[in-house]
């Protein structure tokens, strides 16, 4: 049985063959492809690198429906695990792009991934002198606006 | 066209990302010291934070103990820092401010930051808010659920104000607030359609009355040492159909042996558990009644009723046979007939709570063992 394929087209051009199964992660391509069926869609806030990032996520992702021989379905641990394994290998920036891209692409499991891991960052820095160092930060507070926010974070709990 | 207006140069960053990832990532980060170290980094983040705090609460709340914080002194919430912290977050939908015993009703002004946003508000003991700082939350709040005012100076005039808001309350506790009446408590079932549970234990005021015709929501009444409580009340409490928990123990000058009888009229046959812990007066005409009329009764609290002899034990082996809890400690004429009769009906008991029933020979209670030796004795 053929599967049917769709083009991606990213910012620089650069056009990519995709199973529609794998592309439909995304419920805006869902959309899209719904709407325009046999065109190509072009990303154009995409860059191939990206493109080709979220590509291989959602390769790795699809639910293999027919059941068919050789595919091999990963269990949910060893797909967990290797989410981890996905997002530990790309750098700040890479990860970012990459978590803009599942926010526009609307593909909530790699939005997931990508915001824990810029969480569990945030929660391994000891304060937010840490955090501003490791994400490049700007501090924009004057030292009285941090002391009375300290003032007030001492009540809640 | 080769790398024409290509924002390549400028690497992304934390900072581009849009303040809905931000919030996501924020709401993974599990511990308030994250939270506020996220927040203290640029004012973008600090506004994050903000935004996405959802409840809020003191270590005066007297609802957590946080042994950490026991030996320091952390100053007293008072109007200022309320106001404070209600600007900077304004998307709260739970608020506690229980224990913050400076507060009065001017403070509460502030509410007007969360305001149609606020679900839940817990004042208790708050002494210093009445019938004035209920009207501010009646007029900022109109989507308060629960709202609980243990222990507020607050009266019946503080009550219809409530009432006359229309808020679509499910959740009251009125516990210790001595100057609410019938009226009040009439003013506030008539007004809200979706009432589910009302606290107005030791109200000492309250006769019940004002829960006549009551919406068929209204399941969880406690009104535990209501020492005014009469059984005209009590009908009224359950007249709306729906109640499933009650618990009037303590009730003990204006309740007569059958003064319970209209809660086994029919009226309360959703009726689940069910607390009459020192009803010392009520007798067999009502505990007949109750056992016939409420057969769902998984929780039966009889203790203290001295009143309650072999004919309204027989009534509920006979009749209760859903009863999985009886509590029967001091029951003075609780006699080996009545073992007897709870032993061979009430199947499905798991716990019987018991000691000091002087009337029970030591055979009897060993042959309860024996015959029920899934019942626990407590």
């Amino acid at each position: 049985m053929s599967k049917k394929m769709i083009v991606l087209k990213s910012s620089e051009g650069v056009s990519f063959v995709v199973e529609e199964a794998v592309a439909r992660q995304s419920k805006i391509i869902s959309f899209l492809v719904e709407e325009f069926p046999d065109r190509e869609l072009p990303l154009t806030n995409m860059t191939s690198e990206i493109l080709r990032k979220t590509i291989e996520y959602c390769k790795k992702h699809v639910v293999e429906d027919d059941g068919g021989g050789d595919s091999s379905s990963s269990s949910s641990g060893d797909l967990k695990e290797w989410d981890v394994k996905f997002v530990a290998e790309i750098d700040q920036p890479r990860l970012m792009d990459l978590l803009m891209a599942a926010n526009y692409l609307d593909i909530p499991s790699l939005l997931d991934v990508t915001c824990q891991k810029v969480a569990d960052t945030i929660a391994a820095c000891n304060d937010e002198k840490e955090i501003r160092a490791t994400f490049n930060i700007e501090n924009d507070f004057t030292e009285e606006e941090v002391e009375a926010i300290r003032m007030e974070n001492q009540y809640p709990i | 066209m080769e790398n024409v207006s290509e924002p390549d140069d400028v690497e992304t960053s934390i900072i581009h990302l849009p303040d809905d990832c931000l919030s996501f990532i924020f709401q993974r980060l599990d511990n308030l010291d994250d939270h506020e170290s996220f927040g203290l980094t640029c004012h973008r983040f600090l506004n994050i934070q903000n935004t996405n705090r959802r409840s809020l609460q003191f270590q005066c709340s007297l609802s957590v103990l946080n042994p950490s914080t026991l030996s320091q002194s952390i100053p007293a919430v008072n109007s200022d820092h309320l106001h404070r912290l209600l600007t900077r977050f304004q998307w709260l939908e739970h608020l506690s401010l229980s224990g913050c015993t400076v507060l009065n009703d001017s403070s509460l002004a502030s509410l007007r930051y969360p305001g149609a946003r606020l679900l839940s508000l817990h004042l208790d003991c708050c002494y210093g808010v009445s019938d004035n700082g209920i009207s501010t939350v009646a007029s900022f709040c109109p989507n308060l659920r629960v709202v609980s005012l243990y222990r507020c100076n607050i009266s019946d005039i503080g009550l219809e104000t409530l009432a006359r808001g229309s808020l679509p309350l499910r959740c009251v506790n009125l516990s210790y607030c001595p100057l609410v009446s019938d009226h009040g408590v009439r003013a506030l079932s008539q007004a809200c359609l979706q009432i589910e549970s009302v606290k107005i234990s030791n109200c000492k005021s309250i006769t019940g009355v004002g829960f006549s015709g009551s919406s068929p929501t209204l399941g969880y009444v406690d009104a535990e040492y209501c020492c005014q409580l009469d059984p005209k009340g009590v009908a009224g409490i359950v007249s709306g159909g729906g109640i499933e928990y009650l618990n009037i123990s303590g009730a003990v000058c204006h309740i007569r042996k059958d003064g319970l009888v209209p809660i086994g009229s029919g009226i309360a046959s959703k009726l689940r558990v069910l607390n009459l812990r020192m009803c010392r007066t009520v007798g067999d005409e009502s505990i007949k009644a109750i056992a016939k009329g409420c057969p769902l009764l998984q929780e039966w609290n009889l203790a203290l009723c001295r009143e309650v002899r072999v004919s309204g034990w027989e009534a509920v082996g006979k009749w209760c046979r859903n009863l999985e809890k009886l509590h029967v400690n001091r029951c003075r004429n609780l006699c080996d007939q009545g073992l007897l009769a709870i032993r061979s009906g009430c199947k499905n008991l798991r716990i019987l709570y018991m000691n000091g029933n002087a009337r029970l020979t030591p055979t009897a209670v060993e042959m309860f063992k024996f015959h029920q030796p899934k019942a626990v004795f407590n």
